[in-house]
């Protein structure tokens, strides 16, 4: 009888059992100390976030990527920041990949603009990990984009062997995973660190989800017309600094296409429509944009042009966050 | 009156598979909300034949998987681990004692507090019942499953205490001072334990480490003086593990040497395990004369999805000079996690 039952309990369970369940039993999970700190010596703390990486992440990450997940990869995960006081220097992501050997530990450190910073092989146990051509692999990644890790996949496939194939492969789904899955978390981190580093803040600052009003909408489309001209202003996240009650600060965090180049920031502006600080959350193109937008930084918007794209930015972000 | 426990023992069971999965559902909620928690309901049924004496038993488990990792604006704080199972005995000959004649228990599996804000990891403080660390065990994870690796010869697996533990560049290190009496915190009796294992990082592919452990482990004999120190190596190259340690010191009146062999392969996805192992205990005590214990273990487990694993295992005595007839017995265990 006790046989039966336990049968008829496992036969039921077994069509109940997610795809996304952790195999492991958690006692056995460990932060991977040693490679935080290797990776990110100057840190003096790490915060964690435990994320569900479900099928729904898995089509998305297949939409950016001519592969994806495997179902095995499913489940909850970590990533860890790693932190200079309240200041993030970065993420790490350890992802485990197949190879013909068992499966292979890399833990990825990611910059904020979700370059790759470097790498460590956590756990692998074929001896050509410790080879020359993994280690010149490691650091020709190192510094890239998720767009110029995709363009170097495609130019160098023919070159590379499974193994670095395996590597390369990897750094893309952990960015396209973190971003995904991870993305709002982090920028919440981010966030917090950009007020403590621009503001004078205590336990009561406040960093307020804010939506963009009607009247912010009809003075854009008076000014810069329905359509989007640089920002993406869809894409845009408004969020009043509040300090005992009193807006201090509005952020705004935004999407940005010109041409070919694209990419998304976080604008600090005052009250009074001073830009306080510009962070990129994904890398700049290049130098010249980069210092279009870092010039503006302590302009105030009032009394500024609209004759550059940056400035023309400017004021539309400033109009949203208002 | 057996009709009555039964039908709450069943309800006791569905109460607890209901709760879990609505906890289950509850989680997924929060953890949109950046909770940090993992949770999981672990169920297990292991049959074991007796292949001389042409007897089976049965243990089945369930229990809750809690893992949980307090955070602040400035970092992590800690991490909370619980791990309360029922396990459920039929027809075991020598249960532990701890089950007190009874057929059912509650234990607490792994169930502790480590707190990691103190050094980035490098040195942590954990209390509540967790691994005694000596040897192997300290890096390899086998609770709730059929392969097992050295701690019989201690005669304890986990106890309630509190340790120092952490991760340096060079090296792991875990002391702990601890009850003694494994699963039972209320025992009245008063053991107690001092355990430590200093090793090379544990993600490398060659591990080393030596680990002792001193003072009064409580048995289903009562208390039991120990003094043990142990080396302890693991390699890995490819799809193999190869594990061995070796300890040596007093256990009560015997004066031991404990060595273990394990050759073991992993597919390339590590959801197929087979192993096999080999122990051997040697008794120096003078007044009972030289005695040697041999056995071995092979096993097979086969994670059929994440969540369902199936293993079996089959353990053969080679040699047992306390009884005239070498036992061996045939394991089978289904495992769900939720």
């Amino acid at each position: 009888m006790h046989i039966k039952n336990c049968f008829l309990l496992f036969a039921s369970l077994i069509f109940l059992t997610p795809d996304s369940a952790d195999a492991i039993a958690y006692c056995a999970l460990r932060d991977p100390v040693r490679t935080i700190d290797s990776l990110y010596p100057e840190s003096n703390r790490y915060s964690s976030i435990v994320k569900p990486v479900d099928r729904k992440a898995r089509d998305e990450v297949g939409k950016k990527l001519p592969f994806t997940l495997h179902f095995n990869e499913l489940g909850k995960h970590t990533v860890y920041v790693a932190l200079k006081n309240d200041k993030p220097l970065g993420v790490i992501h350890v992802r485990s990949e197949l190879s013909d050997w068992g499966l292979i530990e890399i833990a990825w450190a990611l910059n904020m603009d979700m370059t790759v910073k470097a790498l460590h092989m956590q756990r692998c146990r074929n001896p050509g990990c410790n080879e020359l051509p993994i280690k010149s692999l490691i650091s020709e990644l190192s510094g890239k984009s998720f767009d110029e890790l995709l363009n170097y996949l495609d130019t160098n496939t023919a070159q590379k062997n499974a193994l670095q194939l395996s590597i390369i492969k990897s750094a893309l789904k952990t960015i396209a995973v973190t971003d995904i899955v991870w993305g709002e978390e982090i920028s919440k981190i981010q966030r917090r660190h950009i007020v403590n580093n621009t503001f004078n803040t205590n336990k009561h600052t406040k960093i307020v989800p804010a939506k963009v009003s009607p009247q912010s909408i009809s003075k854009l489309n008076t000014q810069f017309g329905k359509n989007d001209t640089l920002i993406i202003r869809d894409s845009a996240k408004i969020y009043k600094i509040v300090d005992m009650q009193k807006n201090i600060g509005n952020l705004v965090e935004a999407s940005w296409k010109q041409g070919k180049h694209q990419g998304k920031f976080t604008w600090l502006y005052s009250t009074d429509g001073t830009v306080l600080a510009i962070y990129p959350k994904t890398p700049w193109p290049n130098n010249d944009i980069k210092s279009s937008f870092k010039e503006l930084i302590g302009t105030n918007i009032k009394n500024s042009q609209c004759s550059t794209a940056a400035q023309i930015a400017s004021h539309e972000l400033y109009l949203l966050s208002q | 009156m057996e009709n009555l426990r039964s039908s709450i023992r069943i309800s006791l069971y569905r109460a607890i598979l209901f709760a879990s999965l609505a906890v289950l559902a509850a989680q997924n909620t929060s953890e949109a909300q950046g909770s940090n928690l993992r949770w999981a309901t672990d169920l297990a049924t292991r049959g074991v034949q007796d292949l001389e004496n042409e007897s089976s038993s049965a243990q089945h488990v369930i229990g809750f998987d809690l893992h949980k990792v307090f955070t602040s604006s400035s970092g992590d704080i800690g991490t909370l681990i619980l791990q309360p199972y029922i396990v459920k005995l039929h027809n075991v000959a020598n249960p532990p004692f701890f089950f007190d004649g009874e057929d059912q228990e509650l234990t607490w599996r792994i169930t502790n507090f480590n707190l990691t804000k103190l050094s980035k990891g490098q040195f942590n403080i954990r209390l509540g019942h967790f691994e005694v660390p000596f040897g192997l065990e300290q890096n390899i994870n086998t609770n709730g499953t059929l392969r097992q690796l050295t701690f019989a010869s201690r005669r304890i697996k986990a106890d309630w205490g509190i340790s120092a533990n952490g991760s340096l560049t060079a090296f792991d290190y875990e002391v702990a001072a601890t009850r003694g009496s494994g699963n039972d915190l209320s025992a009245d009796q008063d053991p107690g334990l001092i355990s430590g294992r200093i090793g090379t990082p544990s993600n490398r592919n060659l591990i080393t480490g030596i680990s002792f452990l001193q003072g009064d482990v409580l048995t289903g004999n009562g208390i039991v003086d120990t003094d043990q120190i142990g080396i302890d190596l693991a390699y890995y190259l490819y799809s193999w593990e190869l594990l061995f340690e070796l300890s040596t010191g007093d256990r009560g009146p015997d004066d031991i040497v404990n060595s273990f062999i394990e050759a073991s392969w992993y597919n390339n996805i590590g959801s197929i395990h087979a192993y096999f192992q080999l122990r051997n205990e040697l008794n120096k005590n003078t007044s009972t004369g030289r005695q040697d214990t041999n056995s071995m273990t092979t096993g097979l487990s086969w994670s059929i999805t994440p969540s369902l694993t199936l293993s079996s295992q089959w353990t053969k005595e080679l040699d047992n000079p306390q009884t005239s007839q070498e036992a061996s017995r045939f394991f089978l265990q289904a495992r769900i996690r939720l």
